[in-house]
C-alpha cells in the first residue's frame, strides 16, 4: 500500500477500507505537527489539534473531489483548526492572511542568547518558534512540506504574492539578526 | 545598476529573476563585499531553514486516532439508525391514521348509482371533510399533543445517543 498515491488511498478509504486512512495519517502526521507546534507554541496542544484535524478530514473525505492536492486540502483544515484554537485562547494572532503588515521583532522578544548559541541550525529553529503563527505556518509548509507558494496561498486563502512577502520578510529578519550577531562571519569566514 | 536590496536577493535565491537581472546581481555581488555578506547571510538562512527538524508525534498517535475514526463511524451508523427508526415510526403513525380514515369511510359509505368520476369526487370530498373534522378545533390539541410528545421523546433519545457516541 505504501507506493500508492494520496488519491488512490482516498479512493480505497471511500470504498470502505477505512484502515487505509492510517497510511495518510502516517504520511502527514509529523510535518503537520511541526507546523502546528510552531503556530501554537505548545506540542501537546498541537497534537490535540492535529487529531481533530485528521478526524475532520476523515469525516469530510467524501467532499474531497480531488480538484486540488490532498496535502493542500488537508493543510487548509490544519491551518484553520490552529487558527480557531488560537482565537479560542484569545491569543494575539493574525486570522486574516490578507493582512501581511504584521510586525514582529524577534530580537526585542528574544530572551535567547544568540551569541552563546553555537549551532546555526538550532539558532534558526529557535527563531522560527518565535515567529507569529501565520509566518510560522508559511515557513513550515514551504520548507518542511516542500509546498510551492501557490499551494500555500490556497491553504491560507491569500495571494501568492502575500505568501512570498511573508517568506522573504521572515528570511530577512533572520538575516538581520545573524549579521548583527556576527553569525555570518563564523559561518563563512 | 539595480539596488541589491533584500527583495532582489530573496528572488535571486528563489530563482525568480530573469537572466538579465541574474547577470546584474552576479556582477554586483562580485563587486561589493557588503552585498556579498548580505547575500550569504540570506542564503545560509535559506539553507538552514531547509534543514529544520521535524517534530514527532507520540508513540500511539496513529493507533489512537484510528480508534477514534472507528468510533466516529460507529456513532454515525447509530445516529442514522435512530433517525430511520423515528421516521419509520412517524410514517407508521401517519399510515395508521390514513388507513383508519379510509376504512371508516369505506365501511360507512352508502352504495350509489352515480358515475365513476362523480363517485370518486364525492368520496374524496367526504374524505377531506373527515380529515377536516379530525383536525378541527376540538381534536387538533389532542393530535398536536401526541405529536409533540413523540417529538420530545425522540429528541431526548437522539440527544442521549449523540452524547453517548461522543463519550465513547
Amino acid at each position: 500500500m505504501k507506493g500508492l498515491s494520496d488519491q488512490e488511498i482516498i479512493d480505497s478509504v471511500k470504498k470502505g477500507n477505512h484502515s487505509d486512512y492510517a497510511i495518510l495519517i502516517d504520511k502527514y502526521k509529523n510535518k503537520a505537527l511541526s507546523m502546528l507546534t510552531k503556530m501554537l507554541k505548545n506540542k501537546m496542544e498541537a497534537e490535540e489539534v492535529l487529531q481533530d484535524s485528521f478526524l475532520k478530514a476523515f469525516k469530510g473525505l467524501n467532499n474531497f473531489k480531488g480538484e486540488s492536492k490532498f496535502s493542500t486540502w488537508f493543510y487548509k483544515i490544519v491551518y484553520n483548526s490552529a487558527l480557531s484554537r488560537l482565537s479560542t485562547q484569545k491569543r494575539k494572532t493574525e486570522s486574516e492572511m490578507t493582512s501581511i503588515d504584521e510586525h514582529f521583532d524577534l530580537e526585542s522578544d528574544n530572551n535567547y542568547n544568540i551569541a552563546e548559541q553555537e549551532d546555526l541550525s538550532l539558532f534558526i529553529n529557535e527563531m522560527v518558534k518565535k515567529l507569529p503563527p501565520n509566518y510560522a505556518s508559511v515557513i513550515s509548509m514551504f520548507y518542511l512540506e516542500g509546498m510551492s507558494c501557490e499551494e500555500i496561498s490556497k491553504v491560507l486563502e491569500t495571494t501568492e504574492n502575500n505568501v512570498k512577502v511573508i517568506l522573504h520578510r521572515s528570511r530577512s529578519a533572520f538575516k538581520d539578526i545573524m549579521i548583527k550577531n556576527n553569525y555570518i562571519k563564523e559561518v563563512y569566514d | 545598476m539595480i539596488e541589491l536590496n533584500d527583495d532582489i536577493l530573496n528572488k535571486y535565491i528563489d530563482g525568480e529573476l530573469d537572466n538579465g537581472l541574474v547577470q546584474q546581481v552576479k556582477i554586483q555581488l562580485g563587486a561589493s563585499p557588503a552585498n556579498m555578506k548580505k547575500y550569504k547571510a540570506l542564503l545560509s538562512v535559506h539553507n538552514e531553514l531547509r534543514k529544520l527538524p521535524v517534530e514527532e508525534v507520540s508513540s500511539n498517535f496513529t493507533a489512537n486516532l484510528m480508534l477514534k475514526v472507528q468510533r466516529s463511524l460507529k456513532s454515525k451508523k447509530e445516529q442514522n439508525f435512530f433517525i430511520v427508526s423515528v421516521l419509520t415510526l412517524f410514517s407508521l403513525i401517519c399510515l395508521g391514521i390514513i388507513g383508519f380514515l379510509t376504512a371508516n369511510y369505506i365501511f360507512t359509505a352508502e352504495p350509489s348509482s352515480q358515475g365513476l368520476l362523480a363517485q370518486f369526487t364525492e368520496r374524496s370530498n367526504s374524505l377531506v371533510t373527515l380529515i377536516k373534522n379530525l383536525f378541527s378545533k376540538g381534536n387538533i390539541s389532542i393530535i398536536g399533543s401526541i405529536f409533540s410528545f413523540v417529538l420530545l421523546i425522540s429528541g431526548y433519545f437522539f440527544y442521549e445517543s449523540v452524547k453517548h457516541s461522543k463519550q465513547h
